[in-house]
């Protein structure tokens, strides 16, 4: 057994000395799609650096060209792009013209391979399935089309968020579980939600692109994501193979496993080329591809969600909150401690105000199902 | 065991004693003869045997001062009924008679009653087993006055099996040839008393007294070297270093059961990978380049079958029950004209033939694998048989292996299992039959399986039209295919499978043309059928479309012919010429791609349909010549050119064989891979041979190796052609070889320096700037490789292993970013990069426990640590996200000192 203790010690951090690092590699993500295209600029640093949110890029001017002159983005909004952000408004994409992006940062230009508009099909259906007590619950995106075998997608996720308790912040107003946060008590209920990351894409090369099913997350059985109600909203995006391909790459490149069989990490060159100095390295592919939509719910209901026994914060009575703060206690309320509805205790406040639940919103989404 | 008994009397009655010109002085006045014994063994090495009444009974008086001992001992005897007979330095006195010196005449035919080795005993139409007795080859009363043509088999004395590899020769005139495949040699030799010695590895020494009238047949019986525990040899003679002409290293199983491995297997690939020029990626590899060569440019016989699947469990275990397996020949360079089809080796193995005298039987018990083989004559020994098997027993080394492998929750199996039996109808015909299986399994989860397997039968015919011109006739059918299944996604939940089914027939010719001419020559074709993807749904849900590649024909076919010339003593040619040619056969559809660019669905310019027949043939010449020539008895050099032509190719994206590596013919779109090698050499011998050197350059190149696209997919890719890109090489390098092949030290270093680049397509580049040439996966330029072994005595020796090499290169991320609100790396240029240093150290203890040819039970038992300093060698670079940051690891496949410890039995 000794042996096994040997063995593990197998992996071992790594620090590559004397690489050439490289730095500042313009990266530009984004689809040029009907009505509005997003395009996000950022930049590489070197592996060894920090990196913990994206370098925007906040100057630079955005284009998107259509085949016979025509040209969006003409007028770059000058609210600065202080998140990278350079929404076009390319309005419905013509399907008999090829469309391309142009950027443009201080003395460089950058611009991409000519592509057609592909024509997204719906999604079909977005469902569930979890295989037994216990599993995670697996969200699939299913679509079909005779001509489209490779698709991007990204999701975002909202889903209500409940506090612990239940409190006023008008101490003896009445109501016991305020159906919508309003203003003068604390909210109740709010909802959270996060946007996918990272690179989804699929093929359906396996299947055939008559019926095609891609697992898009997991949600453990546990999640408070599925306590009430919980909605993923799809976006879908025919993509072209060589684009799949390169976006295929990069993800193999994130996660290798680094076993003896993994594959030779490299780069693929993207369809974005730096026109003024061909040798600086662009990363990012640009498709144009209309851009469909589909909202799911997962309900009570459904029945998915496990219970883990709820560890609910602490309360205290208002002889513990002076015997911990001294006689001025009542000072730290309502700031740090609030009194439950219809009751003489006390909680920490965040227990009882679910907008300190993450990011979490005591706003309603719009449309939202369950009033 | 009679037959031992009547060897060792054979060997006593014609021993010549080494000690004949030995004198003694002694004075002795009346007394007992033992006195006189005593004197004489005291002064000279003789050794008196005899019963008491000689001894003390008998009275002598002697006062001699330069007297010879025999002469002596019979003039004290003259008036008794006492003899003396004398074998070497041992005098036995015996009453009334002499031992007996001359077996039986119902024995041999003629005897000879003379009891000095003096005279002639001509032995006929029998097995030379004896060094002491003259064969007469020939008939005698024709006798010829120009070269005779001597010819046979040589076999193993204590089990009958044929033994090939074995070096005869006349030292003067030098005049040698080696045994071939089947034991069978030839060779001409002038008329007259001649005296041939043979050398081989596993062999003793020895020597054979010829009477050679005519052309005739002379089978001869050698004994194994039992004690021969360290032999590390791989040189088949002493002289060999100098005097043979092919690049071929030779390694016989028994002499490579000390190098010490991964728990304790002995395994010829390993042992293969310890020679220079011979490089893998990494510890755990499958495959092995040689001399830049990819993986898939080694050609692997085994019997004859092709196999294509060398390891098992990742890489662990060579796929060869040691057991069976007798020797392997590796062709790095000097590839004769016989073999083809791949660009940068040849290894053939064989398995032995079986014992043709008794039954046998070997076990062992490792710590993962147990294996058993019988071996057994059958029909008065006219035949013989071998069978065995290998398996695993647990899963428990996979959990040992590090967690991020990906191997550790897995399970893992294996099996293999090999028969081969031979019959000899007459002297001039042998049948053979031989039959390898061989399986692997393993999964990562329960969710997951692979399992990949290797099935060959084939069947030879030996037939000798005469003394000078032999056939081998073979042919036979190899299998290989591989599986996976994964159904984590049950939407998605899909198998794979993939087959390779050839079959081949072959006729190879050897004629004996004179003493300066050898002529092989020979037709081979091979029939391919490659089923390149089967995917089909592997849950009741999932949505998986069943589906077929399209079934891939082939037909490859060669004439060979070669020349070996000896056209002095000095100077031996060995001049080939291989025409080679491939049918693409149909029915196929296929794309036509536009000119000039690599293919690409963009660049589609028709499709077509094929019928049957042949729908596009690639053919070309190969030249393999090598020449030596001998400087002097200790000097020679060598040059070579080889040109080889590849019609297969393996399609991977890892740096080593994986065992969901698929093959691929060549097609429309997919040429052949083509290769030329030179080579030259210096080689001398030092030390009375005991020390050989070797100084060898060589310079290579190969065309169309296909190398993945970055982002390629390769399983399931109907147009693989888009998927892949032809990619040049060239290697270059020095080895240097140091080897003492035989005493209490014995084995060999090797320093090599080499280099193999990888050119590819402009479009493939990552980025505009970045070069085309790069550093192929196992471009390790330096390399110091040490094997060693030391006999304490012939029962304990200890075995050591060095290996140095630069780190191999890898490719390695240079910037990082954001996108889509994760963070992603940004690779630098292939192969840019290298991983620290290679090194290891083995070691073993062996211990042979009684190796008397009489006993019951044969016992080996070995123990020993493989990576004595426990440095952890990285094989692998990867990079992981973690809590936001990028963090390097590295993995090392056997970080730690592994100890082990095995067992073989032989009964």
């Amino acid at each position: 057994m000794c042996l096994c203790l040997l063995l593990y010690s197998c992996i071992s951090e790594f620090t590559a000395k004397e690489i050439e690092e490289i730095s500042d590699i313009l990266v530009v993500e984004g689809i040029i799609t009907n009505n509005e295209t997003t395009i996000i600029l950022n930049r590489s640093v070197n592996l060894n650096d920090t990196l913990d949110k994206p370098r925007y890029v906040r100057n630079a001017e955005v284009y998107v060209e259509r085949e016979d002159g025509m040209l969006f983005g003409k007028e770059p909004s000058t609210s600065g792009h202080s998140d990278g952000r350079y929404v076009i408004k390319t309005g419905t994409l013509d399907i008999n013209y090829r469309y391309r992006l142009r950027i443009k940062i201080e003395e460089h230009e950058y611009l991409s391979d000519y592509s057609y508009p592909l024509q997204t099909p719906e999604i079909d259906e977005i469902f569930w399935i979890k295989e037994r007590q216990g599993a995670p619950v697996i969200i699939y995106v299913s679509t079909s089309d005779p001509d489209i075998l490779y698709y991007r997608w990204s999701y975002q996720e909202v889903w209500e968020v409940f506090s612990d308790w239940i409190a006023d912040s008008v101490p003896g107003s009445s109501s016991i579980m305020p159906p919508v946060a309003s203003t003068g008590t604390y909210p109740y209920r709010c909802w959270s939600s996060s946007r996918s990351s990272g690179i989804i894409i699929g093929s359906a090369v396996r299947t055939g692109s008559e019926r095609f099913a891609y697992p898009l997350t997991e949600i453990l059985a546990t999640d408070k994501k599925l306590v009430e109600l919980y909605q993923i909203t799809v976006t879908q995006n025919a993509i072209s193979k060589r684009a799949y391909d390169y976006f295929e790459n990069i993800q193999k490149n994130a996660s290798l496993p680094g076993n003896i069989f993994a594959p030779i990490p490299s780069e693929l060159r993207g369809n974005i080329i730096c026109i003024t100095d061909p040798r600086r390295p662009v990363i990012g592919y640009i498709v144009a591809s209309s851009t469909t939509k589909k909202h799911f719910f997962i309900w009570r209901s459904d029945d998915v969600y496990e219970e883990v026994i709820p560890q609910k914060c602490d309360t205290f009575e208002s002889v513990d909150l002076e015997e911990m703060h001294g006689p001025n206690w009542k000072q730290l309320v309502p700031d740090r401690y609030v009194q439950l509805t219809r009751s003489s205790y006390y909680t920490y406040r965040q227990c009882a105000d679910c907008t300190f639940r993450g990011a979490a919103t005591a706003q309603m989404p719009e449309g939202w199902p369950n009033p | 065991m009679k037959k031992a008994l009547y060897i060792s009397l054979i060997l006593m009655s014609f021993g010549i004693s080494g000690i004949a010109q030995q004198q003694v002085a002694v004075r002795l006045d009346n007394r007992p003869m033992s006195e006189l014994f005593e004197a004489i063994e005291k002064q000279t090495y003789y050794r008196i045997f005899c019963t008491p009444e000689v001894s003390d009974s008998l009275m002598v008086t002697v006062n001699e001062t330069h007297a010879d001992p025999l002469a002596l001992i019979r003039k004290t005897l003259q008036d008794t009924e006492f003899r003396i007979s004398v074998f070497q330095n041992a005098i036995y006195i015996i009453e009334n008679r002499t031992l007996i010196t001359a077996l039986p005449e119902n024995f041999h035919k003629r005897t000879s009653t003379e009891s000095s080795a003096n005279m002639p005993v001509f032995e006929r139409e029998t097995k030379a087993n004896s060094e002491m007795l003259v064969y007469a080859v020939g008939n005698p009363n024709t006798p010829s006055t120009t070269r005779v043509t001597m010819t046979g088999v040589v076999t193993n004395f204590r089990t009958g099996e044929t033994m090939p590899g074995i070096t005869l020769m006349l030292e003067d005139p030098f005049i040698g040839t080696v045994t071939d495949a089947f034991g069978f040699y030839s060779i001409r030799l002038p008329p007259g008393r001649q005296e041939l010695i043979i050398r081989g590895m596993g062999i003793k020494n020895s020597k054979r007294q010829l009477m050679l009238f005519s052309d005739g047949k002379l089978d001869i019986e050698i004994q194994e070297q039992i004690y021969s525990l360290g032999e590390v040899t791989i040189m088949a003679d002493r002289t060999d270093n100098i005097r043979s002409v092919s690049g071929m290293e030779r390694l016989q199983m028994k002499s490579i059961k000390n190098v010490p491995t991964i728990l304790g297997e002995a395994d010829i690939l390993r042992v293969v990978m310890t020679l220079p020029g011979v490089k893998a990626a990494g510890e755990v590899s499958s495959g092995f380049n040689v001399r830049g060569g990819a993986t898939d440019q080694n050609l692997i016989l085994f019997n004859d079958g092709t196999i294509y699947a060398p390891m098992h469990l990742f890489g662990l275990f060579s796929a060869f029950n040691p057991d069976i397996v007798d020797h392997m020949e590796l062709y790095k360079s000097g590839i004769p004209a016989k073999y083809g089809g791949r660009l940068s080796s040849v290894l053939e193995i064989r398995s032995k033939d079986g014992n043709k005298k008794e039954f046998q039987g070997t076990a062992s018990l490792g710590l993962l694998t147990s294996r058993l083989s019988l071996e057994s004559p059958f029909l008065k020994g006219q035949g013989s048989f071998i069978v065995g098997g290998r398996t695993t027993y647990s899963d428990w080394m996979l959990g040992l292996i590090p967690e991020k492998s990906g191997y550790s929750n897995g399970t893992a199996g294996f099996h293999d299992l090999t028969g081969s039996a031979n019959y000899k109808i007459d002297d001039k015909n042998i049948v053979y039959l031989n039959g390898y299986y061989s399986r692997n399994r393993f999964s990562f989860t329960n969710k997951d399986e692979y399992w990949q397997q290797n099935a060959n039968f084939s069947a030879r015919w030996r037939h000798a039209f005469n003394p000078k011109f032999t056939s081998v006739y073979a042919i036979g059918h190899d299998h290989y295919s591989h599986s996976s299944k994964d159904a984590r996604d049950i939407f998605n939940a899909f198998s794979l499978n993939f087959a390779l089914n050839q079959m081949f027939g072959r006729a190879d010719f050897t004629y004996y043309l004179n003493n300066e001419h050898t002529l092989n020559f020979g037709i081979t074709s091979t029939h391919y059928r490659l089923d390149p993807g089967h995917l089909l749904p592997a849950h009741e849900s999932s949505m998986i479309k069943e589906d077929r590649l399209q079934t891939e024909k082939s037909l490859e076919s060669a004439v060979y012919i070669s020349d070996q010339w000896e056209i002095s003593p000095r100077w031996l040619v060995d001049a080939g010429m291989r025409y080679s040619m491939f049918n693409v056969l149909g029915p196929r559809i296929y794309n036509t791609y536009l000119p000039g660019y690599l293919p690409s669905l963009a660049t589609v310019l028709r499709t077509d349909t094929a019928g049957s027949g042949v729908l596009k043939t690639w053919h070309g010449p190969e030249f393999r010549l090598s020449g030596r020539y001998i400087i002097n008895e200790n000097t020679s050099v060598k040059a070579g050119i080889n040109t080889m032509q590849q019609y297969i190719h393996k399609i991977s994206n890892s740096t080593t064989m994986a065992p969901t590596d698929v093959w691929k013919l060549s097609d429309v779109n997919i040429r052949p891979q083509t290769g030329v090698q030179y080579v030259a050499g210096l080689f001398r011998n030092f030390l009375n041979n005991t020390i050989e050197t070797s100084v060898e350059a060589y310079y290579k190149t190969m065309n169309n190796y296909l190398d993945y696209r970055g982002g390629a997919e390769l399983l399931m890719s109907p147009h693989i052609e888009t998927e892949v890109a032809g990619v040049k090489g060239r290697a270059y390098g020095v080895e240097l070889m140091l080897k003492k092949p035989r005493g209490r030290l014995n084995g060999w270093m090797s320093y090599t320096w080499s280099r193999t680049m990888l050119h590819r397509h402009e479009e493939l580049a990552s980025s505009a700037n970045s070069s085309n040439w790069y550093p192929s996966d196992f471009d390790k330029p330096h390399e110091i490789k040490f094997v060693g072994n030391f006999k304490f005595t012939h029962r304990y020796s200890l075995s050591m292993n060095l290996d140095y090499s630069t780190g191999r290169p890898i490719t390695l991320p240079v910037s990082k970013y954001w996108y889509e609100g994760q963070q992603y790396v940004y690779y630098a240029e292939r192969n840019k990069y290298r991983v620290p240093d290679f090194f290891r150290i083995d070691v073993s203890f062996n211990i042979e426990a009684g190796h008397r040819l009489s006993k019951l039970f044969h016992a080996y038992f070995n123990i020993g640590v493989y990576n004595l300093t426990g440095r952890k060698n990285p094989f692998s670079v990867y990079y992981v996200l973690e809590e936001g940051r990028i963090q390097g690891y590295t993995l090392s496949v056997f970080g730690a000192p592994i100890p082990y410890a095995s067992l073989n039995i032989k009964f």
